[in-house]
C-alpha cells in the first residue's frame, strides 16, 4: 500500500499479522506506518477483539468504529480466514510463501494446534522470522496463565508495587500502558530480527513475553533490592526525598513536578520560578537541612503560590527559570496545546465509519523516511478480494465459497 | 551462529539519566558497539556525586567506597553493553576529537537539550558535512521543534504533560501527590531504541542517514490511544479509575494476607465469574442477585470488591493466584523487587544474568527483554567505568600516537577521575 514514491524506512518487509487486541496491534501499527507492508489476517464474523470493544463512536458499538482498534491498525490490510481449517491453513501458507515476517498473539500453543508453529513455518519459508507476543513467554510454569493489562503490570511492572500510596494499594498505570510497552518492544526486536533474516539469511522464533519486557526496564530496580534486602515501596507526601514530586493543585487543575528533593541543583530554579530568588539566600531555605526544618513555612509559600496561579502561567514561569515542570493535561488538554499543534502531532484520517477521525500521530520523526500519517483502518476483511482474487488467483465464485464455508 | 542484528554498527552516545543511556544499552544488547562520551567535567548524573553521603541506597550495602561514581546503581543497571570515553566538547579540541569519532560511527543519539548541538556545531546537517550517512537522533521532552522545543524536560515533568499523570490515579481522587512516573524513560528509551533500528535497517538498504526527532511527550501519547480516541471521537475526557476497568468487575487490587501484600484479581465474562465463585467456595454473597451479570457486578463493584477482600485478606497472594490461575481466571500477586529474585516462572525462564564488575565484583542483573534463540546476545559487558575505554578508543580506534594520547590525559580530556567541581 504504498501511497506515494518516497522511500519508506521498512519498505519491503511483508508481514502477516495474526495478532489481536492491543500488544501485537501495536507492535505492527509501528511497523506499518514506518512502511513495512502489513496484512492482518482476522476471524472470519469477529475478527480482532478490540473491534467489540469501547470506546465506539457515539457510544454504539460497531466494529468499524471502534476507538481502540481503529487507534491500532491504521495503515494495515485486512483479510479473513480462519486457520482451523485446512483450507484456511493452506491458505495462510502461500501466503507465507511472500512474508518476511509472521506477528501473532494466540495463547502459547495454539500455533502447534493450527499446524503453524515455527519449525512448520520454516520448513515452508526457512528465512521466516516468527514473533510470538504473549502474557508471560513461551515456558515456563506459568506459561498458560491468563492475564489483562492489570495482571501484566502487577507481575511485570512497571514497579506497580511502589505506584501509590503507602496507606493504600499499589496503583497500574493507565488504560493498556503494559500492553503498548510490550509492543514497541516487539517492534524493536522484529526490526532486527528482520535485518538478521534478509542479510544473514537466518531465521528464528522470536519470543515476547509481556511481563519479561516490562520487568526488563532498569526502572524495575530488581538491583537495588539485591543489595538493601528490602522492596522499592509506595512512598508517602511526608517523605523528605519525595519532596516536590508528583502533582499539586494550582488555581485551574493540577501541575506536575520532579526535580528538587534534597538535590541542590534545582532549588534556586524553584525559588526563580516562584518570583521568589529571595528565597536562594534565605537562612530558612538555602540548605537541604534549613528547607527540612521550616518545611511547613516553605509548603504555606509554595501552595498558595500555586492557588494564585493557573497551570499555563505556571509552566511559563518555569520554563523561564529552566525548571522541569509542566502542566497536567487531561486528553481535551492535549487536543489544544500549541506546541502538539505546531508539530503537527495528531493527524487527521478519512475513517469510513467515522468521517474525520483525530487519532495520535507519529511517536517520532524521521528526517528522510516520515511517518504515513493518513491510512485508515482497515474494515473487517475489506481487501478478501484483493488478496484472494488478485494476489492468490481465486476467482469471484470461490470467494463466496469460502466465505459461505466459513474459511473468510 | 549468525552475528547479532547490530553487529558492526558503532553508536555513540551524548546522553545522561536514562531515556538515552538505556536506549544505548538496548542497541548494546543487539549487538552494536556503543561509546558513551562523558566528561570528566561533566558525568553522567546517575552516576552521582564524587562524593556522597554514605548510606543511601545508590551504593551497595550503602558504601560509596573510592569510586562511587562507578558502583553507583543507577548508573550501573541503565548502562551495560558499553564503552566509556571521556571527552570535554566544551573546548575546541574536544569537539574536534568528537568529530573524528563521528567520522567512524554509524548513529548518534543525544539527549542534550534542542538548541545546544547547534550552538557547539555538533547538529545533524553540521555532522552530515562529516559523515554523509550518519544517523543522528535526538532524544528531548518537547522535541526539536515547535513552541516548547528548548522546554527542559524530565520524566516527572513530561507524564503529566502526556495524559499520563491524569489517566493514572485512585477512582474518584486528585492526581497522585507522590506520582511515580520513571515508566516514562523506559518507553522513551525503548522508541529511541526502535526509532535507530529502523532507520540503521532503511540506511542498510540505502546507504541513506538522517535526523530523527524524538520528543518524549509523542512518544507516550500513543500508549494512551484508547482514552484520546474517546475524547477526539466523542468529546469525553477521561478521569482516572485506579485499578478498575471501565466495562469489567471485579478487576482490582485486593488485600492479601501479611504484610503491604496485594493482589490483582480481573473477570472478563460469566464464564470467569462462575469459575471464580467456585474457586472461594461460594460463599452465601456470590449468589445474591446483584452479581450474577456482568452489568449487575459492574454496577455493584463497590459492594462486589469488599467482599472479595474479605476473602483475599485472609490468604497470601500467591495462593490466591496459583489458585484462581488453575481454574483460567486472570491474578497475579503485586509482584515486587525483591520477590521478583525467587519467582519461579521468572528463575525458570533465565532472566537474570551473571555479571562480573570490577567495582562490585559478581552480581545478577536483570537480562534483556525479548528471547531471539539465533541472535540473543547476552550482557557482554557491565556498565563501564569512567573513562575505561579511552585508550581503546583514542590510540586503537581514532590511532592517535601514545604522546598524543598522553597530552589528552594531561589537558583534562581522558581521565578516570571526575574534578571536584563536576556534579
Amino acid at each position: 500500500m504504498c501511497v506515494t514514491n518516497q522511500h519508506r524506512a521498512l519498505q519491503g518487509i511483508n508481514i502477516l499479522d495474526l495478532t489481536q487486541a492491543v500488544a501485537g496491534p501495536y507492535c505492527t501499527r509501528l511497523l506499518a506506518g514506518y512502511g513495512a507492508s502489513v496484512l492482518k489476517i482476522e476471524r472470519p464474523g469477529r475478527g480482532d477483539i478490540t473491534r467489540h470493544a469501547g470506546p465506539f463512536l457515539k457510544d454504539i458499538p460497531n466494529p468499524e468504529a471502534a476507538g481502540l482498534f481503529l487507534h491500532l491498525n491504521g495503515g494495515k490490510r485486512s483479510i479473513t480466514l480462519n486457520l482451523k481449517s485446512q483450507t484456511g491453513r493452506a491458505i495462510f501458507l502461500r501466503l507465507l510463501e511472500s512474508a518476511d515476517v509472521v506477528v501473532e498473539s494466540y495463547r502459547p500453543g495454539a500455533m502447534t494446534g493450527f499446524g503453524l508453529d515455527y519449525t512448520t513455518l520454516a520448513g515452508c519459508k526457512p528465512h521466516i522470522i516468527l514473533v510470538s507476543i504473549s502474557n508471560f513467554g513461551q515456558t515456563g510454569p506459568y506459561r498458560d496463565y491468563e492475564a489483562v493489562d492489570l495482571i501484566s503490570q502487577a507481575f511485570g511492572g512497571p514497579l506497580m508495587y511502589a505506584q501509590g500510596y503507602p496507606n493504600k494499594s499499589p496503583l497500574k498505570y493507565a488504560g493498556n500502558t503494559g500492553q503498548y510497552y510490550a509492543g514497541l518492544a516487539a517492534a524493536l526486536a522484529a526490526v532486527a530480527a528482520a535485518g538478521v533474516s534478509k542479510w544473514q539469511g537466518v531465521g528464528q522464533h522470536v519470543d515476547i513475553s509481556i511481563i519479561r519486557a516490562l520487568m526488563s526496564s532498569p526502572e524495575h530496580k530488581p538491583i537495588i533490592s539485591q543489595y538493601t534486602g528490602e522492596p522499592s515501596r509506595r512512598v508517602s507526601n511526608d517523605d523528605r526525598s519525595a519532596y516536590l514530586m508528583g502533582a499539586y493543585p494550582c488555581k485551574d487543575g493540577f501541575i506536575g513536578v520532579q526535580g528538587s528533593g534534597r538535590g541542590e541543583t534545582w532549588w534556586p530554579r524553584v525559588y526563580r520560578m516562584m518570583g521568589m530568588p529571595e528565597l536562594i539566600e534565605d537562612p530558612r531555605f538555602s540548605t537541604p537541612a534549613d528547607r527540612e526544618a521550616n518545611r511547613d513555612e516553605f509548603d504555606a509559600l509554595w501552595y498558595s503560590w500555586l492557588a494564585e496561579h493557573t497551570r499555563q502561567e505556571i509552566f511559563a514561569a518555569a520554563n523561564e527559570a529552566r525548571y522541569p515542570l509542566a502542566p497536567v493535561y487531561t486528553p481535551a488538554d492535549l487536543l489544544t496545546d500549541p506546541h502538539f499543534k505546531a508539530r503537527g502531532f495528531f493527524e487527521r484520517v478519512r475513517q469510513p465509519a467515522v468521517g474525520e477521525l483525530v487519532r495520535p500521530g507519529a511517536p517520532f520523526k524521521m528526517s528522510a523516511t516520515p511517518w504515513l500519517p493518513s491510512l485508515p483502518a482497515p474494515s473487517l476483511g475489506e481487501h478478501n478480494e484483493q488478496v484472494y482474487v488478485e494476489q492468490l488467483g481465486y476467482s469471484k465464485r470461490q470467494l463466496v465459497q469460502m466465505r459461505m464455508s466459513g474459511v473468510i | 551462529m549468525a552475528m547479532l542484528p547490530l553487529e558492526n554498527v558503532r553508536i555513540l552516545e551524548i546522553a545522561e539519566g536514562v531515556a538515552g543511556p538505556w536506549a544505548c544499552s538496548l542497541l548494546g544488547d543487539l549487538g552494536a558497539q556503543v561509546i558513551k562520551i562523558e566528561a570528566i567535567q561533566r558525568m553522567d548524573q546517575t552516576r552521582g556525586q564524587k562524593k556522597p553521603k554514605a548510606g543511601t541506597h545508590f551504593y551497595p550495602n550503602g558504601e560509596p567506597g573510592d569510586q562511587p561514581w562507578n558502583i553507583n546503581l543507577t548508573f550501573i543497571r541503565t548502562n551495560r553493553n558499553k564503552m566509556s570515553l571521556t571527552l570535554d566538547l566544551s573546548r575546541e579540541k574536544g569537539l574536534n576529537l568528537f568529530k573524528e569519532l563521528v567520522r567512524v560511527s554509524d548513529a548518534l543519539l543525544t539527549n542534550m537539550v534542542t538548541g545546544v548541538p547547534e550552538k557547539l556545531g555538533i547538529d545533524y546537517t553540521s555532522l552530515k558535512k562529516i559523515r554523509p550517512d550518519i544517523i543522528m537522533l535526538t532524544s528531548c521532552g518537547y522535541g526539536h521543534s515547535g513552541p516548547y522545543a528548548r522546554n527542559v524536560a524530565m520524566a516527572g515533568s513530561m507524564d503529566p504533560i502526556s495524559g499520563h499523570t491524569w489517566l493514572r490515579g485512585y477512582e474518584g481522587e486528585d492526581p497522585l501527590s507522590t506520582s511515580y512516573s520513571s515508566h516514562t524513560d523506559s518507553v522513551n528509551a525503548a522508541t529511541n531504541a526502535f526509532a535507530l533500528v529502523t532507520a540503521l535497517h532503511h540506511r542498510r538498504a540505502t546507504g541513506q542517514g538522517q535526523h530523527i526527532d524524538v520528543s518524549g511527550i509523542e512518544a507516550l501519547m500513543p500508549h494512551l490511544g484508547e482514552s484520546i480516541l474517546d475524547y477526539t471521537m466523542n468529546g469525553r475526557a477521561r478521569n482516572s479509575i485506579g485499578n478498575r476497568h471501565p466495562q469489567l468487575a471485579p478487576h482490582n487490587v485486593y488485600r492479601a494476607a501479611g504484610d503491604d501484600q496485594w493482589v490483582a484479581i480481573a473477570v472478563r465474562n460469566d464464564h470467569e465469574w462462575q469459575a471464580f465463585c467456585s474457586a472461594i467456595d461460594e460463599p452465601e454473597w456470590t449468589r445474591g442477585s446483584s452479581f450474577q451479570t456482568a452489568l449487575g457486578r459492574w454496577h455493584n463493584r463497590e459492594e462486589l470488591d469488599r467482599l472479595i477482600e474479605g476473602w483475599t485478606s485472609t490468604l497470601p497472594s500467591r495462593n490466591i493466584m496459583s489458585r484462581l490461575q488453575h481454574i483460567g481466571v486472570p491474578a497475579s500477586l503485586i509482584l515486587d523487587n525483591k520477590a521478583v529474585w525467587s519467582d519461579p516462572h521468572v528463575r525458570a525462564s533465565g532472566f537474570f544474568e551473571l555479571v562480573r564488575h570490577q567495582g562490585l565484583g559478581e552480581m545478577e542483573m536483570s537480562g534483556l527483554p525479548w528471547k531471539m534463540p539465533a541472535t540473543q546476545g547476552a550482557i557482554r559487558l557491565p556498565a563501564p567505568l569512567l573513562g575505561e575505554h579511552n585508550d581503546l578508543i583514542y590510540t586503537g580506534l581514532l590511532g592517535l600516537p601514545d604522546s598524543d594520547y598522553r597530552s589528552l590525559i594531561k589537558e583534562g580530556f581522558a581521565g578516570t577521575e571526575p574534578l571536584d567541581r563536576a556534579v
